[in-house]
This record gives C-alpha cells, structure tokens and sequence, in this order.
C-alpha cells in the first residue's frame, strides 16, 4: 500500500512538471489522432506533416496518436490534445473528426478523409473544422470500369459495414444501372467472413470490386485468390489494394489527402479561420496497375490503359509487395 | 494538473454505469456477459436513431434503457433452464445485437453534433456545466441499480449467482430472477451507451468494441485496491460500488498518464495488462501469506 501511495505521489509530481514544462513552450503545435495503424494512414501522416512543414516556415512539433481502434483510448488522447492547447488537432476519418469537434470546440481542427458535410460544418457552433474528403464519385469509377470493359454486365461488389461505404454502395449500384452493369452487394461484418464470401460468388460475376474499404483492403489477398481463379479482374479504389495484390485501382494517391490537409493547416496557422476554408475534394485520379496480378488473373492491360487514356487519367504500373 | 483530473473523472463517469452493469454481472450474477458490448451500441443507436428522427431526447434516452433491458432479457431467454452456457449465449446475443442495431441505425454511424441532446444545452453554456449534468444522470443511473441491489431483490440475485438450487428451494422463480438481473446491466450498458454517444458526438456500430472486457479489467484493479484498503468485511455493496469506481478512475488515470510521459499509445494496453498481472500475482501472494 505504502509502495503504491508513493508511485501515486511520483506519478501526479511528474505530470505537473511535465505539465508546467509543456506550457512554457512556444513551438506550434499539431497533433494527429489517427484511430488504427494503417498503410493508407502512414501515407497520410508523411503528406501531412511533409507539406506542412514545407509550407509553414516556423518550427513545428507534430504529435502523433494512434488509437488502435478503441474508442476510450482516442478519446483520451483527444482530451490530451485539447488539454495540452495545440494549436491545431488533425483527425483522420469521420469518428475521430466527430469525436474531435464533440471535445475540442475552441481549437481549429483539420479532418482528413472523412465524410463530414458542408452541412455538418455550419451546424457546429463555433465551427471550426476544415475538411478534406477523400471519397471518389462512384460516377467516375463505374464509368471506368464500364470504359475498360465494355462487355461486362455482373459485377460483385464486396463491402463491409464501415459507416463511410453504405450511401457510397447506394451510389455506385445507381451508377452502374445507368451505364449496364447489375452490381450485386454482398456485405461482410469481419475478415471472417470473407473467405465465404470470396467462394460464393455468383456463377455469371464477371468481376469483383471493392471501395475504399479499410477492412476488404486487409483481406485484399482472399479476393485476389478467388479472382484468379475464375480469371476475373479485381478492381478497387486504392493504391494500397493494388499493392497487396489486387489488379488495378482507379483512385488517388492517399499522400494527396495529407497534402491538402498539409495545406489547410498551414492557411489556419496563418489566421485564416478554419471554417472559411473550403472542404477539398479530391480530384487528381491515377489509375494504378497491377502487372503481375493482371497476368495472374489473365487480364489486358492494354485495355485497363486505353480507358485510362480515354478518360484522361494518369496511369501508374505499380510494383506488388512481396508476399 | 486539474485538466488531467477533469478528463479522468469526464471520461469515467460516461463509463461508469457501463462497469458498475459489468461488476453486477461478474461479482453478484457470476456470469461475464458478453452482450453488455452489444447494449452499449444499442443504447447509443436507439437514442441516436429517435433522436434524429425528431424524438424529444428524454423519451429517446427512455427508449435507449428500455431497448437495454430487452437485450438482457435476451440473453436471459437464450440461457434459459442452463441450456446455454452464459458465455456462449452472451456471445450469441451480441451476434444478434450487431445486425440488429444496424437495422436500428439504419447506417453504421449517426452524427450528434448538431443534434438536440440531454446534454446539449448545458455544454453550450459551459464545458464544466455539461459535464456536472452528464455525471449526474450517470450517478443516477448507479444510484438506482445500487439501490435495487442493496433490496431483497438484490440479495434474491446474490442467491441466484452463488447458489442458484438454493434459490429454486426457496419457490422461487430462477429464470424470472435471472431474466431480471440481466435486464438491469443491460440497461445499465446501454444507459452508458447512451450518454457517451451524447458526450462523443455520435453513434457508431463499432463503438462498443472490447468495452466489456476493458471494464472487467478496470473492476479486477479496483478490487484489489479495495481489498489492499479495507481488511475489514461488511458493508459489501459499498465495497464492490466502491472498487468499481476506484478501478474505473485507476484505469482512466494509468491511461491519461501514461499519454502525458509520452508513452506511445501503441504500449498501453501491454502496460495495463502488466499492471493487472502485478495486482493480481499480489492478490494471490498475500491470500497464500
């Protein structure tokens, strides 16, 4: 008991030194909440802090926060973050950004790759967020896939219950009744459940596709597997999928989220209110191509290359991790 | 200092009733349910569901508590006459729970941000004055439970988890007991779910992930404080009340802690867990002595 009080006393001393510490410095500081380790999140994080401290000519201390997805830890951290008073907190995805406005109401926040509206924005008093989504229109990426293959009619689309893809799964079936394509939606709740899923397609699925999905892209494997062998092509919508095995991607280079969001820091550390700056979309898409999985699953890159020159998207042949 | 206080105390009291559902169901019912997981989402779902549909959030947060007893009666049903095994009906329940508060919600999240909540107008005023009402229901919500537990109802439960035949020779109804014991932490899980969607902001299918079992690790921290503090016995629901709330604070204190050193987030689970293994060995150590 004795030994306790006294790391209790220890502990409480230690924090308010290291409190008292924290205030006396006048450093900027930013600090990134980021809910779940991730590659796509990495990239985010090395754009963000890159552009940031490339754009912002003032020493900055950039705090990074990983959650690992429990909803107790990242509220702490956010409160730590508000706490400590930086000068901006940047949360990645739309749970963190929810929670981040729910706690911190007088720091100016920068959420990145979330689906927060316009809308969501001017409801919020004070408002101080700026926005960066990440979300590609399911207009431009059936087009895509309807300009590579001309021909295909049955499409599978696998989805989780990630609270971004359900109104994107609505648009994207829209999407693909106006171009000719019936896409089937077959919802997973865990990786689980995706090697059924992967072994229970349709007879006539003439691919299988997946939105920027955090859970498919874990399992992106199982998917490749399953497209291989019924020679289907495996679409989705990240650089990262394409990585780990998927045929080809229409969709951005996550780097560009953190850049952007790199940009509005910077516009917000210059006294520009967050709330004035516009939400950023992103618009640059890159066709990103997996040789080797296209040679696996016996597809053209030829044609996957003239609908990207077609649609006038930029063409990346990407290389796979190893396995 | 005092803002490490704050958000100590801020971050227990949404997740207090939560544990005190948990401690119920481990110390007096004997049984880890696994649903209360599942009641926190739904809690926070039916509220976030009726409350964007326009519903006055009291009656919302009514219906929350309501839909809460119903996922323990649930479990309690599916238990039934011993037929399943309490951890397996639990985990089945939460099965259930997953899709059932997906239909609820309709979507997997639900934004509160610009809601009308219980809790709304008091945060607009000031940050301290949210937080004193937030924990007043959530010391409400205790109170009440702590309330039918120190009843005969309570003691009928505390027989039901010890000795269950015992209970049975008493012409007693084991299964209305049982069906009762669980509707209470339930509800109480979902009272939990309920507030912390109103404090965070919103309502997500995910946000109950690993909550149970965070819970009965704070409760096993706090009962081994209490039992270094008190040598004594009686006053038992105080006592299990009391380390309750001690392993909460704790377990939120370790957590804000170890993020103010700058420990990386990444090693805190590990550290706690370490932290547990110590109590626990201690616990043994000195039972032995």
């Amino acid at each position: 008991m004795k030994l306790l009080t006294a790391c209790l006393i220890a502990i409480i001393g230690t924090v308010t030194l290291n409190a008292c510490k924290q205030e006396s410095s006048a450093t900027i500081k930013v600090g990134i909440v980021v809910p779940l380790q991730h590659k796509a999140m990495d990239e985010i994080i090395e754009g963000f802090t890159h552009t940031l401290k490339e754009t912002y000519h003032q020493p900055i201390e950039i705090k990074i926060a990983n959650a690992q997805n429990d909803a107790n830890l990242e509220r702490a951290i956010i409160q730590q973050m508000r706490d400590e008073n930086l000068n901006i907190i940047v949360p990645i995805g739309t749970d963190a950004s929810q929670m981040t406005l729910a706690i911190a109401r007088s720091q100016p926040v920068v959420s990145l790759a979330s689906d927060l509206s316009e809308q969501d924005r001017q409801k919020l008093n004070p408002c101080n967020v700026a926005i960066v989504h990440d979300e590609i229109s399911s207009t431009q990426l059936i087009q895509f896939i309807h300009a590579a293959y001309p021909s295909l009619t049955h499409l599978t689309l696998i989805h989780s219950s990630a609270n971004k893809i359900f109104p994107e799964v609505a648009k994207t079936i829209t999407a693909g009744k106006k171009n000719g394509i019936e896409i089937k939606n077959v919802m997973i709740t865990s990786l689980a459940e995706l090697t059924s899923a992967a072994e229970n397609l349709s007879e006539n699925t003439q691919g299988i596709f997946i939105l920027k999905d955090h859970l498919l892209v874990s399992g992106i494997s199982t998917l490749a597997q399953a497209a291989n062998k019924r020679h289907i092509p495996l679409i989705t919508s990240d650089q990262g999928s394409v990585q780990d095995g998927a045929d080809f991607a229409l969709g951005v280079h996550e780097k560009e989220i953190g850049v952007e969001g790199g940009k509005l820091a910077a516009d917000i550390l210059n006294n520009i209110p967050a709330c004035h700056l516009p939400i950023v979309e992103m618009k640059k898409l890159t066709v990103f191509i997996n040789k080797n999985a296209m040679q696996h699953s016996k597809q053209n890159i030829d044609a996957i290359a003239n609908a990207a020159k077609k649609l006038q998207y930029h063409v990346e042949l990407i290389n796979q991790n190893a396995e | 200092m005092s803002s490490l206080f704050f958000s100590v105390i801020t971050q227990s009291m949404t997740f207090l009733p939560l544990a005190l559902g948990i401690s119920i169901s481990y110390t007096i019912l004997r049984a880890t349910d696994m649903t209360l997981d599942g009641s926190f989402v739904l809690g926070a779902a039916i509220f976030a569901r009726l409350t964007t549909l326009g519903v006055p959030p009291l009656l919302s947060a009514a219906c929350a508590l309501i839909a809460g007893m119903l996922a323990g009666m649930m479990v309690s049903t599916i238990q039934r006459g011993g037929k399943v095994d309490p951890l397996l009906a639990g985990i089945l329940a939460t099965f259930i729970l997953t899709s059932g508060n997906l239909v609820i919600m309709g979507m997997p999240n639900i934004n509160l941000l610009s809601q009308t909540t219980l809790f709304s107008s008091a945060f607009a005023k000031s940050e301290f004055t949210g937080w004193i009402l937030v924990s007043c229901c959530s010391l409400i919500c205790c109170g009440i439970s702590l309330f039918l537990i120190s009843s005969r109802l309570g003691l009928l439960l505390r027989a039901l988890g010890d000795n269950p035949s015992l209970l049975q020779r008493l012409g007693k109804n084991i299964e209305a007991y049982r069906m009762t014991g669980f509707a209470l932490t339930n509800a109480l899980a979902a009272a939990s779910g309920c507030i912390t969607a109103q404090t965070v902001g919103y309502a997500d299918i995910g946000m109950g992930l690993g909550m149970t079992l965070t819970g009965i690790g704070a409760i096993i921290l706090g009962q081994q404080l209490v039992r270094l503090a008190i040598k004594k016995s009686g006053a038992r629901i105080l006592i299990e009340f009391s380390a309750c709330l001690i392993g909460v604070l704790f377990y939120f204190f370790a957590i804000n802690c170890l993020l103010r050193f700058d420990v990386n987030p990444i090693y805190l689970k590990m550290i706690l867990g370490l932290v547990l293994i110590f109590f626990l060995r201690a616990a043994v150590t000195r039972k032995l002595a």
